[in-house]
């Protein structure tokens, strides 16, 4: 059922990008990466940043494409986005997560939304501030069931701040993010939400600072903290540096070394990242 | 638009400034774009670009260009700290009734940034401007 509606919606937004084009504004870059989660951030930490291009009275589609492969797993992330008035993105996402060496897979699919509720990016003294909301379910319960899951969708609530500092460093601009979330989800939902002894909301810090070495290439930290609440394994927090190209403000590319620690017993697990995405 | 005599006055005016200056001194922002020269050539590309974009070009159909022209070389030396004299309105009161949006100060931006790149303008000095500028967008639009 959801796949279907999932389905349904990429056509309905690739066939919104075909039957018009946006003349957008907005500076290039500013638009951020899009996150595996499929909102505007950078790979793992979604940002205030409205995804796309699209300034006040106009509209932005980005579709994106995303793999990380760490030792013992692959991540695979395709999404898309609806942004209006660079103040308000719907957002889609899949994830399907191949266990190579366990063998099997887990999957989830995200709806995201984002309202820019204060502040401009690049022109205000206050950051720019967005709350946001993910709706994830899981393919398939029976792997997160078996290690103790209590539910197989859930609900993640965030409010990110992000801000520009022009001339920061050696005369670049740096991007500051701040993002504190509320979640019950095991491995960002891959493992289902809360455990079968708690149902809590767990508040959750994430960072992500970015130096733009020119207008359209960044480089960058970023750090995701997540809860650790399933008996079976440690989950530990997520890291990443990243390097983006925004080839133009059509095309961008990232490139990251992702730290994703201990995910199901296998501990140490690093590897890279790469996404491509396109903007309309 | 200038000719381009009044390029070479310039050009050789902004010399002689140059090369009275003391040479220790790390150079101003004014400096770093050029001085007079510079700005004057930064701001002919801006108002060319200006001009070619559609989605704002309206915005200017009532404007004096060369008026408008010498405000901004004015107002590009006071906030490069060039010692001018801004001769203008207040940018809040330079916008009052003209309906700037988020949209048009995004595209002036990006105009502003491919004028300074089209000069030739180092980074530094580029985002220095636009950390000056940049906060103007509260006086400038939506009123």
């Amino acid at each position: 059922m959801f796949r279907n509606i999932f389905i349904i919606s990429l056509f309905i937004v690739a066939g919104i990008s075909l039957s018009a084009h946006a003349d957008t504004s907005k500076v290039i870059a500013t638009g951020g990466a899009t996150t595996i989660e499929g909102t505007a951030g950078g790979g793992i930490v979604p940002w205030a940043v409205i995804n796309g291009y699209a300034s006040s009275d106009q509209w932005s589609v980005t579709a994106m494409n995303t793999q990380v492969s760490v030792d013992d797993f692959t991540l695979h992330a395709v999404g898309a986005s609806l942004s209006i008035d660079n103040r308000f993105e719907l957002s889609l996402a899949k994830q399907t997560f191949d266990l190579d060496t366990m063998g099997g897979k887990l999957g989830q699919d995200i709806i995201g939304v984002k309202y820019k509720l204060a502040g401009e990016l690049l022109y205000s003294t206050l950051p720019q501030i967005s709350l946001g909301m993910q709706y994830k379910r899981v393919d398939d319960f029976g792997i997160p069931q078996a290690v103790g899951a209590r539910s197989d969708w859930g609900l993640d609530v965030y409010l990110a701040a992000s801000k520009v500092y022009f001339d920061a460093i050696a005369g670049r601009n740096l991007v500051t993010n701040l993002t504190l979330r509320a979640t019950k989800a095991n491995q960002t939902g891959l493992l289902g939400f809360g455990t079968e002894t708690n149902n809590d909301y767990h508040l959750q810090a994430e960072a992500s600072i970015a130096l733009l070495l020119t207008d359209n290439v960044a480089v960058g930290y970023e750090y995701k903290q997540k809860p650790d609440q399933l008996g079976f394994a440690k989950e530990d927090d997520w890291q990443d540096i990243f390097a983006a190209w925004f080839i133009n403000k059509h095309v961008s590319l990232v490139g990251a070394y992702v730290d994703l620690g201990s995910i199901a017993g296998f501990e140490q697990q690093k590897g890279w990242y790469l996404s491509i995405e396109g903007t309309l | 638009m200038l000719t381009a005599k009044h390029y070479f006055i310039s050009l050789f005016v902004g010399l002689l400034l140059v090369g009275s200056g003391c040479a220790s001194q790390p150079p101003t922002l004014y400096q770093q774009l050029g001085g007079n020269v510079g700005i004057s050539l930064i701001t002919d590309d801006f108002l060319v670009n200006l001009s070619q974009d559609k989605r704002i070009v309206h915005h200017f159909a009532q404007t004096d260009i060369e008026i408008f022209r010498q405000r901004l070389i004015e107002h590009l030396c006071v906030v490069s700290d060039g010692g001018c004299e801004y001769q203008g309105a207040s940018m809040f009161d330079a916008h009052i009734g003209l309906h700037i949006s988020q949209a048009d100060f995004d595209a002036v931006v990006g105009h502003l940034i491919n004028a300074l790149t089209q000069q030739n303008v180092p980074i530094a000095a580029r985002n220095a401007l636009l950390a000056k500028l940049a906060p103007m967008y509260q006086d400038i639009t939506y009123h």
